[in-house]
């Protein structure tokens, strides 16, 4: 979820009126958003992922006017004019980063608060939404440089002056060694080539990494263009939609552009305004209020919907801006919140009958109690181990691809799933040595294992005890006193287990399968876990026994 | 007995416990005396001789030189803090401080530059250095410390820069009612004692019983215990049973589509790549049937996010990062078995929980874990609301003690979304404990005037936190002290 850092006396001035802090970080609770922090410098708001309209001060500000009835909402389009410019696509970006959008704004003001929050906006967008600018970037070119129709391509290693640049640079140079080339080089894929947006005086920009240094904005532009690539057709059009909106609302004039492509040609901003038929019931019946007809037209303003009756049914006209609308259930969503959260009265759901736990709980819940009445607490460990503790400390190896293994975790202690509860608790133990003796612990949880491919996954039971009287018969009547409570059938062998001394081990078969194993740990594994008593062990896979 | 072994027991007559310089001095006798008297008086149980273990620590020539400066990934952070550093100029030194800054998170390398990550940014000192210098001085403090900073000590002394040792020392002497008898028993013939000898030989009939100081302070009994995060889990299981709710169940290690594609977030998600959610290498992937289902979730995402569906994709194995995989396996196959099987009319409402572990790829430290404990929980129904949501989670948390209210939230599966905040009397603030909503029918693969889904997803631990002020951090839950499990209250 971004965060997203805004200039408090600028989204304040774009709210227009009054509106004390309180009163705006209440608003956006209601309308789902936390504030992080709000002081008379910076508000930082959560906003959710679905609501990229609302990453600028522009977009945000005109959702709280609606919300909170300051302005009635009204659908943007472009006046009909022609394009005022023609991008030609080449073929080359087939496949790499096929997709061009953009428009003119002419007649724009945006003095350096409205610039600093509309350049913050595109690159929280580009990075977050955009995916670091793989699926989406946006380049703001002032329009009075540009000369002639553009073209945009796959070019091979040429030269620009890039933006605030002292000398002309290699794309390939630019690429490996500037700041944001080094940010966003994995959109780049130097073996094919650099897009790049020409004009009849050279690039203009290196796409999606940087613009030339001659189409650079200043305080005085007052006319843009305004590229859009990218991977997505749908989002490169929607976000050219989302942009015009902006420029609009800072009372540019926003005029079309043509993009040709294999002799097609579309323009853009769209302005697409999508429509939905929603019945009242629908509404009412998902949200388990009554809204009324008198009500639901005022909800959706309050979302910024255009809304209107239709032979029973509500008619919503979705803004250009929403680009997270699907189906009538986002709408669903937008009333109810509309409604307010508070105001849903809570409604039972009635049952048909008492509940059931799985039934190894049980079993779980007679283990443990049986092991607690033989003076063993219960621990709870992670279930992330690494290959150090859950085997070379036990003096186990490991079959070969025996453990689910994890890739990149960030801890360095992190490697794989524990495939036993042992090493878990002895790191436990290790711990505790100063606490009173004896020391008994057990834990009733989850081990894992691969098998042919698979991963198999089984509840353990294990317990140590850390006592100076601790001998092999002790294991021995414990286990067997914890296996007649779970009323299992079952016999002991001689084993051996490098964990444990080999004399003083014992396997536990059931049903003809080795399920278990006890007997005093080997002293190599009490001291590589830093322990100096003598214990007793042993660990039960209890998957036949449920 | 031996006059020391007399000194010893009058000497402890007076006060019952006492330290080994106290005993020497009441007795009058020397150290080897005493220890000598003692060992004696123990094994014939007169007295009760407690020992502890303590633990000092040495410092390595490294370790101290660290303890004079500071450790190398100090340095560099503070370096990184004034700006990037090409990885190729940094000195022995430095490259060692990154590595450690590398494993935990807080610089990245990128074509050669050092950077600083938002979590090095936000990181304050790092602690080992603090524990380290705190030694140096103070090298009897690891007892201490072992209390407070266990996680920096290991680090520390697997780094070779400390190495701990072990000593044993007296701690208090106690005499016991043995003791007690032999020390004064042949004075007045009272009964100390009772042993089988004095019920069989009806000597109380005739001899009176030694009265013996009630007064006398004595620790509490150890306990064995639960662990009590088990209690609250169970706590949960007992609540939602009684609400009607049946338990249900499901895998850890998954492929991404059970916790991602079926619950219709878009391959490329940020919350799916490795950076946040554990890939696992074996079995790398886990194949995914081609059936009704499959189609319906690749249709409804190439669909809805307008972008191109792979299978392989789906079928890379991961940790689940939520409970919710269980739930939608369980929605998938009552939707298969209501669409297979016409004659098939299930009494509704359906009401089903799990609770189980799950896992984010984070670093571990006092306020974060890797795996931790989640319950889910959903409703299948006919014309179920909103408003039944509510009630729902108002009832579970009500029966939990809490009071809840609703936040308007997004999460992929579900629309209308809300996130759950649960009153903290301890923080006098809402805090957020879980999402919820009503599962799109891009899930369920069902319009929803057929069938509505309620779900929702809470943390547990959050629960034991807010009732228990006496746990400092989530991770204290999972360390299992001996001394911490025992001295929990119920």
């Amino acid at each position: 979820m971004p965060n997203v850092t805004f200039d408090t006396k600028y989204l304040m001035k774009r709210i227009g009126g009054k509106m004390t802090l309180d009163k705006l970080q209440d608003q956006l609770y209601k309308m789902g958003f936390e504030t992080e922090s709000a002081d008379d410098k910076e508000i930082k708001i959560e906003v959710t992922a679905n609501r990229p309209d609302l990453l600028g001060a522009v977009g945000m500000a005109r959702a709280l006017r609606y919300f909170t009835h300051k302005e009635r909402r009204y659908l943007r389009s472009i006046k009909g004019s022609a394009p005022a410019l023609t991008i030609a696509v080449d073929d080359s970006v087939k496949g790499y980063r096929p997709f061009i959008s953009g428009m003119v704004v002419t007649g724009v003001d945006l003095g350096a608060e409205a610039l600093a929050d509309l350049l913050n906006f595109i690159d929280k967008l580009c990075d977050t939404f955009g995916r670091q600018r793989k699926k989406l970037a946006i380049g703001v070119h002032s329009l009075d440089a540009i000369k002639g129709d553009l073209t945009y391509t796959i070019a091979k290693d040429e030269k620009m002056l890039v933006l605030r640049g002292k000398a002309q640079m290699p794309y390939s140079r630019i690429v490996r060694q500037s700041e944001k080339g080094i940010k966003y080089s994995g959109t780049i894929d130097e073996k094919r080539g650099y897009p790049v947006l020409k004009d009849g005086l050279g690039t203009l920009a290196l796409i999606p990494i940087i613009n030339s240094d001659r189409t650079k904005l200043t305080t005085k532009t007052r006319n843009l263009f305004v590229d859009i690539t990218g991977t997505s057709d749908y989002l490169v059009g929607k976000a050219a939609d989302m942009l015009a909106s902006i420029f609009m609302e800072l009372s540019g004039i926003v005029g079309s552009i043509a993009v040709k492509r294999n002799g097609e040609t579309r323009t853009y901003p769209l302005m697409e305004h999508q429509q939905f038929l929603v019945p009242l019931s629908m509404l009412e019946g998902e949200i388990g209020a009554r809204i009324g007809f008198n009500n639901v037209l005022e909800l959706a303003n309050k979302m910024g919907y255009d809304a209107a009756f239709v032979n029973n049914r509500v008619r919503f006209t979705v803004p250009e801006y929403r680009l997270d609308i699907i189906n009538e259930q986002d709408i669903i969503e937008d009333i109810a919140i509309a409604y307010g959260y508070e105001y849903i009265n809570p409604v039972p759901v009635p049952s048909i009958g008492a509940g059931v736990l799985e039934s190894r709980e049980s079993l779980f819940e007679k283990a443990s109690e049986a092991l607690v009445g033989m003076g063993f607490s219960e621990a709870m460990n992670s279930y992330l181990s690494n290959s150090a503790t859950n085997f070379a400390k036990m003096s186990r190896k490991p079959a070969e691809d025996e453990a689910v293994t994890i890739k990149d975790a960030k801890s360095a202690n992190i490697e794989m799933l524990r495939t036993a509860l042992l090493p878990s608790l002895l790191s436990n133990l290790s711990l505790s040595r100063h606490e009173k003796m004896p020391q008994r612990m057990f834990e009733l949880d989850m081990a894992f294992h691969v098998k042919d491919k698979r991963p198999v996954e089984s509840y353990h039971a294990a317990a140590v005890s850390l006592d100076s009287s601790s001998n092999f018969n002790y294991s021995k009547s414990v286990v067997t006193a914890l296996l007649h409570v779970l009323g299992a059938a079952f016999d002991v062998k001689a084993a051996t287990d490098p964990s444990f001394i080999d004399g003083r081990c014992a396997a536990v078969v059931a049903k003809g399968k080795q399920i278990g194993v006890f007997g005093e740990l080997h002293p190599r594994v009490l001291r590589s876990f830093g322990i100096e008593e003598p214990a007793v062990a042993f660990e039960i896979d209890l998957t036949t026994l449920y | 007995m031996h006059r020391y072994e007399t000194a010893v027991l009058s000497a402890l007559k007076g006060k019952h416990k006492m330290q080994l310089e106290e005993l020497m001095a009441s007795s009058g006798l020397g150290r080897d005396e005493v220890l000598w008297a003692l060992e004696n008086l123990a094994s014939r149980s007169c007295v009760r001789v407690e020992k502890a273990q303590t633990h000092d620590a040495e410092l390595s020539q490294e370790g101290k030189e660290y303890a004079e400066s500071a450790l190398p990934e100090e340095l560099l952070l503070k370096r990184l803090g004034s700006g990037d550093l090409m990885a190729a100029g940094l000195s022995a030194e430095e490259r060692i401080g990154l590595q450690w800054c590398l494993r935990l998170g807080l610089a990245s390398v990128n074509h050669g530059v050092v950077k600083i990550t938002a979590k090095g940014k936000s990181h304050g000192a790092i602690r080992e250095s603090a524990v380290l210098r705190e030694l140096n001085d103070n090298p009897e403090s690891y007892d201490r410390l072992l209390k407070t900073d266990g996680d920096a000590l290991k680090k520390l002394e697997s780094r070779g820069l400390i190495k701990s040792r072990e000593k044993s020392r007296i701690k208090s002497i106690t005499i016991t009612p043995a003791g007690l008898d032999a020390e004064t028993g042949a004075e007045d013939g009272a009964i100390g004692v009772v042993t089988r000898d004095v019920i069989a030989g009806r000597s109380w009939e005739s001899r009176p019983f030694k009265r013996y100081d009630v007064s006398v302070d004595v620790e509490g009994e150890p306990m064995a215990v639960r662990h009590p995060l088990r209690r609250v889990i169970n706590e949960v299981k007992d609540i939602y049973a009684r609400m009607g709710f049946t338990e249900i169940s499901g895998p850890v290690v998954e492929p991404s589509f059970w916790v991602f594609d079926s619950l219709f977030v878009p391959q490329d998600h940020p919350a799916r790549e490795a950076q946040d959610t554990f890939h696992v290498s074996n079995p790398e992937f886990l194949p995914v049937e081609e059936d009704e289902y499959l189609r319906a979730v690749r249709k409804a995402h190439t669909g809805s996010w307008k972008s191109e569906w792979r299978k392989d994709e789906a079928e890379r194995t991961v940790l689940s990062t939520h409970m919710t995989n269980v739930s939608v396996r369980y929605i998938r196959d009552f939707v298969k078995k209501v669409i297979d099987d016409k004659a098939y009319e299930p009494r509704l409402p359906l009401k089903l929980f799990s609770v189980g572990r799950i896992f984010r790829n984070e670093n571990i430290d006092f306020k974060h874990l890797a795996d931790f404990y989640q319950t889910d929980g959903i409703i299948i129904g006919k014309r179920l609301t909103l408003a039944n949501l509510f009630d729902t989670l108002i009832e579970l948390y009500g029966q939990l003690g809490f009071k809840v209210r609703f936040k308007p939230a997004y999460f992929p599966f579900v629309e209308p979304g809300a996130e759950i905040f649960i009153y903290s009397e301890r923080h006098k603030n809402w805090l957020e404990v879980g999402g919820s909503g009503i599962i799109r029918a891009e899930v369920t693969s069902l319009p929803r005037n057929r069938l509505t889904v309620l779900a929702w997803g809470l943390g547990i631990e959050r629960i034991l936190l807010l009732r228990d002020s006496s746990i400092s951090g989530i991770n204290e839950l999972y360390n299992n002290g001996v001394g911490w499990l025992r001295s929990r209250r119920m």
